[in-house]
């Protein structure tokens, strides 16, 4: 018992970066609740500062608990530092600042309760921490519920009934979900005795075929809700339309990317066993293929713009997945090359939604016409953004995209005949991309504006932000090793 | 000595103990008029018989939220009460154990209390009365017409 205690107090630093997110979300309620100004300036400065400050907690954190090739195990075995674990948190730290960043240049009903809004980010953000590290699956259930309760509540936060409304479907599709995954778990440990991630190759190995399906599928189930792939993804654009903007450049950046990194763990550990790997990859190909059919096909109808981005990144999703079909040990690379880069982009093409929205108070995409001869070098980032979201050259969408499908061509080569069908219709998908995402610069370029309105344009400050998430994406074309070098570095 | 069901039986005569003197007492000295009010099930002011479809004021729930709050703190601090103080626990630790927990439960309470904290400045602790709203109209009708006619049919 002497050594149980003083293990926990010696581990403890290896939760530094969590406290301090605790610590940051409790400050910022109570300077917005104590604060004299009403406008949030303090509270939003507060809180960027403290995610720029967290950057350097999870450097030290890394300093003093250096990642292995194998897991490493703390906290009796329910915290573990995987090879990415590190890498995973600069990625989601990084996404939490691009969107409390873009929140600056809102000036509307949200400041009422800036607060709340910048501690349920925070919050959402120590839960992705979290679900960086988990080594059994109670760690991953409350890590996963802490970033959703959070998720639905900032659903609400336009402060409307539509908002009202799209919060309430979330959190009871949420819930669903969340509890086939918390049955899949209960199952897990009523044949194993143990909620390990490792228990999942017990399962498979000790119980017949039918059992261990259940258990990996239903577990599955609340995993592939919260990325938005196929079977599970109809929440998302419903979601992302009544959502602040803002937030869903961190919600479909953000959770997606968690849940793939949990979704490669659990492939991880099936993987090291064969038995079963024939299914698995009719259930991945299933997942992928249905995702990115149903985002491209979903999103060739849609008339606004924040519906249309929440179907091209359901689409993503199934891009993201990709590289798990190459069961080789360095498959994590292109993944997380295809991660930095889709936050990016993602990220710059609601930043370009937002303006919209807050200029317009509408997302429509007719909205843009016009833009193109007013403002011809904003409307070129525009039209680079889009590109890069489709997978073309000179944009790193196209290394991006290069990278995940030569990983998948490997597959094909080695062991899969599966993989190839999934290959070739990534392809021809890429192409009816294209179709969707060229309707925002078409629309700026080509199209009039009706004479009464004036185009819309964006002002410096606004253009400026957008300038400096397009940069990344020419230079990581021309130098993709950049980002591989920090990749490497943080790995 | 008593097994461990013998101290619920102890519990369970006590409690029945308890309920019966102070029915008794409370009969012996209070005055009994008995109205229709009064007779029917106490159920916290909300009537006890009705629709189940039959609507709460939502002022309730966020009453019912913040009590919550509470009422889970007081599940953990039960188990940990029983712990805190093990003699044993502390000495094998050198009193790291009493330290260590109590931290725990600080930083726990302390949490929740920010949460009550926010709620009582944010105003959500003020049971806001409805304001009565006098109607502006004025009839153009004047009063002794409808006691004409209510005279008149009666």
């Amino acid at each position: 018992m002497d050594k149980t205690i003083v293990d926990i107090l010696q581990q403890a630093g290896l939760l530094i970066a969590e406290l301090w997110l605790l610590i940051l979300a409790v400050a910022v309620l109570l300077l917005d609740v104590f604060s004299k100004r009403k406008r949030g300036y303090l509270t939003n400065a507060l809180a960027i500062a403290g995610i720029i400050i967290n950057f350097y907690f999870i450097y030290t954190t890394s300093q003093k608990y250096p990642i292995a090739d194998q897991a490493t195990f703390y906290f009796f075995d329910s915290l573990a530092v995987y090879r990415y674990t590190y890498l995973f948190q600069f990625l989601f730290n990084t996404s939490a600042l691009l969107c409390l960043c873009l929140g600056m240049f809102g000036r509307d009903n949200k400041n009422v309760r800036r607060g709340e809004y910048l501690a349920l980010i925070i919050f959402m953000l120590l839960g992705l921490h979290l679900l960086a590290k988990p080594a059994n699956f109670l760690i991953l259930y409350l890590a996963i519920e802490l970033i959703s309760f959070s998720a639905y509540m900032l659903t609400y936060f336009n402060l409307n009934k539509w908002g009202t409304e799209g919060s309430l479907k979330y959190l009871l599709f949420g819930a669903f979900s969340t509890a086939c995954m918390l049955y899949g778990i209960s199952l897990l440990y009523a044949f194993t005795g143990s909620i390990d991630l490792e228990a999942l190759q017990q399962i498979v190995m000790q119980t017949d075929q039918v059992a261990s399906l259940l258990i990996v599928g239903l577990i599955l189930v609340g995993l592939v809700f919260k990325l938005a792939a196929f079977p599970f993804q109809g929440w998302a654009p419903d979601t992302y339309e009544v959502a602040p903007t803002p937030f869903v450049a961190f919600l479909s950046v953000a959770p997606k990317i968690g849940a793939v990194f949990i979704i490669t763990l659990i492939w991880q550990q099936l993987d090291a066993i064969n038995t079963s790997s024939q299914f698995l990859y009719y259930l991945l190909s299933f997942i992928t293929l249905g995702s990115i059919l149903f985002g491209n096909l979903g999103a060739l109808w849609q008339k606004k713009a924040k519906r249309l981005l929440a179907y091209s990144s359901i689409a993503h999703t199934g891009f993201l997945l990709l590289p798990l079909f190459n069961n080789s040990t360095n498959s994590m690379e292109p993944l997380l090359f295809y991660a930095f880069i889709f936050m990016i982009m993602n990220t710059a093409a609601f930043a370009w939604v937002y303006f919209m929205e807050v200029r317009l108070k509408s997302d429509k995409i007719d909205a843009l016409s016009g833009c193109g001869k007013v403002q011809p070098f904003v409307s070129v980032l525009l039209l680079v953004i889009m590109i890069s979201l489709t997978g073309l050259p000179i944009t790193a969408g196209f290394t991006a995209k290069l990278f995940v499908f030569s990983e998948l061509w490997q597959s094909i080569s080695t062991t899969n005949t599966l993989a190839s069908i999934v290959f070739i219709a990534g392809l021809i998908n890429v192409l009816i991309a294209l179709y969707y995402y060229l309707k925002f610069p078409y629309t700026a370029f080509f199209k009039n504006p009706p004479v009464t309105t004036l185009p819309f344009v964006l002002n410096v400050r606004q253009a400026s932000f957008i300038l400096v998430m397009t940069i990344p994406l020419i230079v990581f074309f021309f130098k993709p090793d950049w980002l591989l070098v920090l990749i490497e570095s943080l790995s | 000595m008593l097994s461990d069901f013998g101290y619920i039986l102890l519990f369970i005569l006590g409690g029945l103990m308890f309920f019966s003197i102070s029915m008794f007492v409370a009969f012996l000295i209070r005055p009994q008029r008995p109205n229709e009010e009064k007779q029917t099930t106490y159920e916290c002011g909300e009537d006890p018989v009705g629709n189940a479809w039959g609507r709460f004021n939502v002022r309730f729930y966020v009453i019912a939220l913040i009590f919550i709050l509470f009422d889970v703190e007081i599940a953990f601090m039960f188990p940990w009460a029983v712990i805190f103080a093990d003699n044993q626990l502390v000495q094998e630790t050198q009193g790291t154990w009493l330290w260590f927990v109590f931290g725990e439960m600080l930083l726990f309470i302390s949490i929740l209390l920010i949460g009550l904290i926010y709620a009582w400045q944010k105003g959500f602790l003020n049971w806001d009365k409805p304001i009565a709203k006098v109607p502006d109209f004025k009839s153009k009708v004047p009063n002794d017409l409808y006691e004409k006619l209510n005279k008149e049919y009666s």
